[in-house]
């Protein structure tokens, strides 16, 4: 097979790419697939939350300022569209969070943001939950069953990105926190129903309890997870 | 959504200029990844077929992934005849938008290879990989359309992504075999690659 030239310049360039920092980082690649999302959208801000060790959602990327700012109002309150996107892993929407009784303790932030209108679907690494996509609007709108099932479908090629991500560049805080989310996911999750069965409680409620014993403790949610599963008791709760 | 995987594991191999070092790890996590953007890409921009060709071993244009079999002939076609929206977004560097391929002469060798001939309007945006235009994406339609500036743009948005998913794989062939847990299961493995 005759040698071609163009392969290898091309091949050069690759491996060029490869020595920078922002070449092919898991970061750069979020990043660009948020900032894809809203060309595609048309909307006016996208983020991407990841779970951290305490399964709390982090920011991870944002297209915009008051994309960074809202995850941020809802990781410090703990509640709003993204993070309930995530604890449910099921789409989540609303008309206008500014204004959503569902979260009470953020409106007044996210209005003062701009924000208006939110979608957020949970993402996946391996099928395992570990964090949500989130869109914006910056007026209130009525999303539709096209742009819901465009963004889940979005999300897929999200979770694609994040697969490819994470298996390219290892290192770093950002695919630590993809990694644990992957190694204790599935004890969380089973912690989950061992609250959900014994206490009588939602899954969103289950996780939370979960959360906040994770986080009173300063101990790993895994970990809870897996003591509760072991001793049927959560930390707070022993002897 | 059948994907050339052979195809796909040639082009990735090409461009990472490590075919000989490979030995045949598995390269089924950017088949799965690319299949599900591909047909990801059909349902976002609503159109009939969605299909990516890739630069081979050789510099040439190669078929290697489609949503459909509308794509797989219209790809198929246009790397038998050397023409086509996905060779002119090759030379161009940039977005080919076709409203009726067969209102465009230079495009008669393509169509007499079409039969029948069910793809009419194509859009063609370039994937870059770094600096290089390492292939295209091709939403296609049945219909006659005229493509929008925002189509276009995102577009090009998309083929942005699929070039981001292409240099992550050719980074992780580099590293050596991909983390067996962020193998999606239930894929076929490749076992060829280089053959």
């Amino acid at each position: 097979m005759p040698t071609n030239v163009d392969a290898k310049a091309l091949a050069a360039s690759l491996r060029r790419l490869q020595e920078q920092p922002e070449g092919h980082s898991l970061q750069g690649s979020l990043q660009q697939v948020v900032d894809a999302c809203v060309q595609l959208f048309s909307i006016t801000g996208s983020g991407l939350m990841v779970a951290d060790a305490q399964s709390v959602l982090r920011y991870a990327v944002a297209t915009d300022g008051p994309g960074m700012r809202l995850e941020d109002v809802q990781m410090e309150a703990g509640e709003g569209p993204c993070l309930l996107a995530f604890v449910t892993d099921e789409l989540v929407e609303t008309e206008d969070a500014s204004s959503d009784p569902r979260w009470p303790a953020v409106t007044e932030q996210i209005r003062s943001l701009g924000v208006r209108a939110m979608l957020g679907v949970p993402v996946h690494l391996s099928g395992i939950p570990v964090g949500s996509l989130d869109v914006y609007l910056d007026t209130p709108h009525r999303w539709d069953e096209s742009e819901k099932r465009a963004l889940s479908r979005y999300a897929d090629v999200v979770e694609a990105m994040i697969e490819a991500a994470v298996a390219a560049d290892r290192a770093g805080e950002l695919a630590e926190q993809l990694n644990y989310a992957l190694d204790y996911r599935v004890p969380i999750e089973r912690g989950v129903g061992y609250l959900m069965a014994r206490d009588g409680v939602d899954h969103a409620e289950a996780f939370n309890r979960l959360r906040r014993a994770a986080r009173g403790s300063r101990r790993k949610i895994g970990d809870v997870a897996e003591q509760l599963l072991d001793t049927g008791r959560l930390p707070e709760e022993a002897r | 959504m059948p994907v050339d995987e052979r195809a796909l594991a040639e082009s990735i191999s090409t461009l990472t200029g490590i075919l000989e070092a490979m030995a045949g790890p598995p390269v089924q996590p950017i088949s799965a990844h690319l299949s599900v953007t591909v047909t990801a890409a059909a349902d976002l921009f609503g159109v009939d077929s969605v299909g990516v060709l890739l630069l081979d071993g050789d510099g040439e244009l190669r078929a290697v992934a489609s949503s459909t079999a509308l794509a797989a002939a219209l790809e198929k076609a246009q790397q038998q005849v050397g023409v086509g929206p996905g060779h002119d977004a090759q030379a161009r560097r940039g977005s080919v938008l076709v409203e009726d391929l067969t209102a465009v002469p230079e495009y008669a060798p393509l169509l007499a290879a079409i039969e029948p001939l069910t793809a009419r309007a194509v859009l063609s945006a370039p994937i870059w990989v770094d600096s290089e235009v390492v292939g295209n994406l091709n939403l296609i339609r049945t219909d006659v359309h005229r493509w929008t500036p925002v189509e276009a743009r995102s577009a090009t948005a998309y083929a942005e992504v699929v070039g981001r998913l292409l240099g992550l794989a050719a980074q992780s062939l580099r590293q050596g075999p991909i983390m067996e847990r962020v193998v999606p299961t239930g894929h076929a493995e490749i076992t060829d690659v280089g053959t």
